[in-house]
């Protein structure tokens, strides 16, 4: 155990002690910072309102409890009320990561080649680092152009996030690989080619009626809502339905499950829709105003598509709607067609408006792209509208927030059209003739009608026949799903929350839009426990905390150079991009030189095993000419750095925090204690590193002001709490400590506080700085070229005018058993998914923590016991796994709870344990068997699930070493026993943190 | 004498391990220990289901010392180190235990282990040190499922309180305002009983409980 304590019996005195003062349910009010809480012998225990960081991000308020300085354990705190009060496996044991002796806590240099074991990491200073570091990267871009520079990111917690947007300022560089290029970042795109960036998030909190888990695991991790708050969401609804290939945690609780094949999302959408047109189940009034349903596709094929000068994010696109100057001269190209069913004439609506912020000067709205003008002087609307935000509406009738005591918000209740107007979902047979302003003629049919064509095939039966579930349990589910179990509430029955699977095996961004266009139809966009978009909060987005006040002096990175978008070309858009360089892309442009040389970057808890085949990438990264790392820990993507900079955990640093979901929720992660030796925040790091490269961060004269180094986590802060009530960070912390998380419906009545923002003009501009916000227009609709929710993708269309993708369609994975068959043909055979959510890791994270490693030594293999049976392999075997590009092994865990013919394997698993800088990645690590090439035709997410493999027994024989154990380079076994004593060795190291 | 025990509402218990580790982090258990741990029971098929995949169920079982009312290890205790304390607990005085692991041979459900630094067997305490002061068991306040109440089994178990302080019986309900739901009393179970009369319950609807009675 740890050095805290002598003996487990001094400990639990103590800790009596100190729970006697504190109590379990003490009044927020009494909850100070550093209040005094106890005191013992040992000494003073202060208890630390904090923000959790051992998942993805905002995640779940605590309490941090600290003695004589050091922390000695973390509960969770009841007062946030997005999460219950709950604190997870992974938060609890994140002190034995604060704690760990293997943490990083000095620059350090490398001193051997990039192919040695052993780095030979010999410490330098803060300023040689970052001396070397100015003058590197200096020299590189001087030599090879800006773009030469690609940053590397990791998961998302908030304040290493410099490589999604303040590293691409600081280096005039676009390029970076992303993690959210294959998690959660093609959900964002497919839903800004949709509605808004992000409306892929459903307010669990709101708590749905009919509780829809597709793809995910909540209960375990990710997110403010997860694990207690899922489950309770879960247990209250009237239905819960579950959408995975294999029995889930919480899923063995689902009243519906549809245990499809891996890779088939796409068709069980396409099959929901078909039952909810044909049932009638869906919400006409939203459908016909609300989405683009109504508007009109020109059919004739020689018809070259017009061009529409959208002011939104979508820009200027050619698509094949009818708009106004198709037909009339002088037309407005942004006004989009639709058929009156009430009088049988054309009428439009018309998606521009005034200059939604022509009186902002402020530089962030210039930033956000919003300062962009319309010749039209009315906002938005309808022929013959004179639009005005939607007021009339009542208070929402969410159930069960009497324990959390969140508030309800208001509900807008939904418009009619003005009178004489009701656009028509179906036209003549045959087609709508329309003559054209150059006398030629026509013939159109509505989006709607496409959607209904593009559904039709997708009957249950069918559905039934792709993805191996019965045809009356989709029919069963879509129709619970879709038939209001209360009407009188005026909303749908809840969101859908669906998750990565979707976005892992070819067909990414298409199974996001069928999913986002499913919640539209059934009229659950933006509705109590529906699809409602980030938090909007402080900071006011998301990238704000890396995100400097000053403007750039070596100008703006040009998208249009952007590593990828020779095969993505949408990557390349300049507004509407999904804002990473594709992976796979960097490490063949590494590899070649082509269309230019990459020659250096940094990764900010990046790694290379999240995406593209980790082998290849790791070999392309060994080339670069320099590479910097900032980590709390010696990772295998570290052990290729030049430079290493060691930076500080969660428990060290001060940061707001808000909801990267819908939860409605803002607060802080507080500081509880210091840095280990030279260990710095994120924030401090990325301060330095903009200085190191004369980029200003801060606006100021002076280097101090400029980059204000000994107060960067207070500037940005700052500079993240612009607009709040609350605008300086102290007071700020101090209130939280005080009071706990705010309530955005509170804060921000308008922004988040009202649903159905899209009659309000609230649902595209809610996450604009409050200082916009003010003076801003806020038009009706959604943020796209029709201003409503596109089901014909006005984007896509425009990129891909010949393909038939602008409704979205399914696609067979490419290595799956129908598209490639010959991966299927024998005994050992197995369609492979991955990357579900382990109770105790957070994809590649924790596996040095005695806590978590005790509980999960080695990485598993589930399989159906009948096919076990057949290959010869038992529970606890290690197996052989095996592509045409690599093989690891994995324990085999026994599961009938997968479908005979399915495995599914652990992602990411690498060694702390062993002494080699590669770490081990290559024994375990799932993402070496992948095809790199294998990518989403849109936006290149990796094939990271659905694919062929062959599996069997490993052996001494087969083996390396003659050991079935995975070992290292040196013939060491991994850990993989909870009696291994490295895992003691792990154990907190309370001494040596000073600097040295 | 009072029964303290937990009651896990298995229906809500998603296997996260929260419970695990808060124990570990508030007990100072040795790494490598545990006093308490999850199983996985199942997959296994379903009642009136196919018999195979897709028609099975699995819940996950927390085991930990059940602080039985008549307990095999303080009969076989050669020193009156295991005993019960006097509220009810089964308890390790370790001044008096010698390491002879009678008890841990003894106990049914395999829950104690020698602290081979100390020399002295140990197993779950139900967090006496807090709930000496009126409150919960560290694994109660941490459960990620809000499935689990601690009580005086003598008082019934919806008395047993878990987080927000609120006992069992005012969170039972139909409706989405409740977030237990209603269960019968041939849904609560306990571990198999060969005498000792375990004090700890789960409870499991609409399923089949796969251990003894």
């Amino acid at each position: 155990m740890g050095k805290l304590t002598m003996t487990r019996r001094t400990f639990a005195k103590m800790a009596a002690a100190t729970a006697a003062a504190v109590g379990v349910a003490a009044p927020a009010s009494s909850a100070l910072a550093e209040t005094k809480t106890g005191t013992t012998g040992a000494g003073e225990v202060k208890r630390i309102r904090s923000t959790c960081r051992g998942c993805g991000k905002m995640e779940c308020g605590v309490w941090v409890y600290v003695q004589d300085g050091k922390v000695i354990r973390s509960e969770g705190d009841e007062a946030a009320f997005q999460s219950m009060g709950n604190h997870c496996s992974k938060g609890q044991a994140s002190l034995q990561a604060a704690y760990h002796p293997d943490r990083l806590k000095y620059p350090m240099k490398r001193t051997n080649p990039k192919d040695s074991n052993d780095p030979g990491w010999q410490r330098i200073t803060w300023d040689e680092a970052m001396e070397t570091i100015g003058e590197k990267f200096s020299e590189l871009q001087s030599k090879y152009g800006n773009e030469t520079y690609f940053s590397m990111a990791g998961t998302s917690r908030i304040w290493s996030m410099g490589p999604y947007a303040a590293l691409k300022q600081c280096f005039v560089s676009p390029n970076a690989i992303q993690a959210n290029e294959i998690c959660k970042g093609p959900r964002f795109y497919a839903t800004k080619l949709n509605d808004y960036n992000a409306y892929s998030w459903m307010e669990t909190v709101g708590r749905p009626r009919v509780y829809v888990q597709w793809g995910g695991a909540s209960e375990l991790s990710n997110y403010d809502d997860s694990c207690r708050t899922t489950v309770d969401v879960a247990t209250r609804a009237d239905y819960h339905i579950l959408v995975d290939p294999r029995q889930t945690n919480l899923g063995k609780e689902a009243d519906i499950w549809l245990p499809l094949r891996p890779g088939t999302d796409a068709a069980m959408g396409l099959g929901w829709i078909n039952v909810v047109i044909n049932k009638g189940l869906y919400d006409d009034l939203y459908v016909r105003k609300w989405m683009n349903a109504p508007m009109l596709v020109v059919e004739d094929e020689d018809w070259e598509p017009s061009v529409s000068d959208s002011q939104s994010t979508h820009g200027s696109k050619k698509n094949r709607l009818l708009k106004q100057s198709d037909i009339k001269e002088g037309g407005s190209n942004t006004a989009f067609m639709v058929l009156n069913e009430l009088n049988g004439e054309l009428t439009y609506y018309e998606s521009n408006g005034k200059s939604v912020a022509s009186s902002v000067t402020d530089a962030s709205a210039a930033d956000l792209n919003l300062s962009s003008s319309s010749s039209s002087g009315k906002l938005p609307h309808w022929e013959g509208e004179d639009w005005k935000p939607a007021t009339a509406g009542r208070e929402a009738q969410i159930h069960g927030l009497d324990l959390t005591g969140q508030s309800q918000g208001f509900v807008i209740d939904a418009t009619p059209f003005i009178d004489g107007l009701y656009p028509a979902l179906y036209t003549p047979e045959g087609g709508l003739e329309v003559t054209l302003k150059d006398g030629k003629k026509v013939h159109c049919r509505t989006v709607w009608e496409h959607l209904c064509d593009r559904v039709a095939e997708y009957t249950p039966e069918k559905v039934a026949e792709i993805t191996g579930c019965k045809a009356e349990d989709i029919e069963r589910a879509a129709t619970i799903y879709a038939t209001r179990l209360d009407p009188s509430t005026g909303y749908g029955n809840g969101g859908i929350q669906y998750m990565l699977p979707l976005e892992h095996s070819c067909n990414s961004l298409q199974t996001n839009r069928i999913m986002d266009i499913l919640c539209g139809i059934t009229g659950n966009m933006d509705t109590p426990g529906g699809m409602r978009g980030s938090t909007a909060g402080w900071p006011f987005f998301d990238l704000a905390m890396t995100l400097p006040s000053a403007a750039s002096v070596k100008g703006s990175p040009d998208q249009s150079k952007i590593i990828g978008s020779d095969k993505f070309p949408m990557l390349a858009d300049p507004k509407c991009n999904p804002s990473w360089a594709d992976a796979t892309s960097i490490y063949k442009t590494i590899e070649t030189g082509q269309p230019y040389k990459l020659s250096c970057g940094i990764g900010q808890t990046g790694d290379h095993m999240n995406q593209s085949n980790s082998l290849y990438a790791y070999e392309q990264l060994k080339k670069l000419d320099f590479w910097v790392s900032i980590d709390l820990w010696e990772t295998p993507t570290v052990g290729i750095a030049d430079i290493v900079l060691p930076a500080a955990h969660w428990m060290e640093l001060d940061c707001i925090r808000k909801s990267q979901g819908s939860s409605g929720s803002f607060g802080a992660t507080c500081k509880a204690v210091e840095p280990p030796a030279e260990a710095e925040p994120d924030l401090k790091i990325v301060m330095r590193i903009f200085k190191a490269m004369g980029q200003p961060y801060c606006e100021g004269s002076t280097d101090d002001e400029k980059w204000p180094i000994d107060d960067a986590e207070n500037a940005c802060n700052n500079i993240a709490l612009a607009g709040f009530r609350i605008p300086e960070w102290q007071d700020y912390k101090k209130a939280f400590q005080e009071n706990g998380p705010w309530d955005s419906k509170i804060e921000k009545p308008e922004a988040w506080g009202t649903y159905r923002r899209y009659e309000t003009g609230w649902a595209t501009t809610s996450d604009s700085p409050a200082a916009v916000q003010a003076v801003m227009d806020h038009p009706q609709g959604w943020d796209t070229s029709t201003g409503k929710q596109e089901i014909w993708s006005t984007v896509i269309d425009n990129y891909y005018p010949d393909d038939d993708q602008a409704i979205p369609t399914f696609r067979e994975a490419p290595h799956g058993p129908v598209a490639d068959p010959d991966l299927f043909k024998d005994d050992n055979s197995f369609l492979a998914t991955t990357g579900r959510r382990i109770p105790v890791y957070f994809h590649n994270e924790h596996r040095q923590l005695p806590w978590c490693r005790e509980l999960w030594p080695v990485p598993r293999i589930e399989m159906n016991p009948e096919d076990a049976e057949r290959i010869g392999v038992e529970q606890g075997d290690w197996v052989w796994i095996e592509t045409k590009e690599h093989k690891i092994r994995e324990v085999v865990d026994l599961y009938h709870g997968i479908a005979p013919g399915v495995v599914n394997l652990e992602h990411q698993w690498w060694f702390p344990e062993l002494k080699q800088a590669d770490k081990g990645f290559a024994l375990c690590g799932v993402n070496c068997l992948l095809d790199k090439d294998a990518q989403d035709p849109f936006i290149g997410t990796s094939n990271l699930r659905a694919y062929g493999v062959k599996v069997y027994k490993a052996t001494a024989e087969n083996s390396p070493f003659g050991n079935p154990v995975p070992c290292g380079d040196d013939g060491t076994e991994i850990i993989h026993d909870s009696s291994d004593p490295r895992l003691k060795a792990w154990a907190p190291d309370y001494e040596g943190r000073t600097k040295a | 004498m009072s029964h303290p025990a937990i009651v896990t509402d298995l229906n809500k218990c998603v296997g996260c391990l929260a419970c695990s580790v808060a124990c570990k982090a508030f007990n100072g258990v040795p790494i490598g220990s545990f006093w308490n741990k999850t199983l996985r029971i199942g997959p296994y098929p379903t009642a009136e289901g196919s018999g195979h995949f897709p028609d099975v169920y699995t819940y996950f079982l927390t085991v930990q010392c059940q602080h039985c009312a008549d307990p095999e290890c303080v009969k076989v205790c050669p020193t009156g180190a295991s005993h019960i304390a006097a509220d009810g607990t089964v308890q390790i005085d370790k001044s008096k235990c010698i390491g002879c692991q009678f008890c841990a041979m003894s106990c049914p459900y395999g829950v104690r282990y020698l602290n081979d630094e100390e020399r002295v067997v140990e197993k779950c305490t139900l967090c006496e040190q807090k709930t000496a002061q009126g409150e919960l068991p560290q694994c109660v306040t941490q459960c990620g499922g809000f499935a689990r109440f601690f009580g005086d089994l003598d008082e019934g178990i919806e008395s047993f309180r878990g987080p927000y302080n609120k006992t069992l019986g005012e969170l039972i309900g139909e409706d989405g305002d409740y977030p237990i739901k209603p269960f019968k009393d041939s849904d609560v179970h306990h571990l198999p009983d060969v005498g000792n009369h375990p004090s700890f319950r789960y409870i499991l609807r609409n399923h089949e409980w796969k251990g003894e009675e």
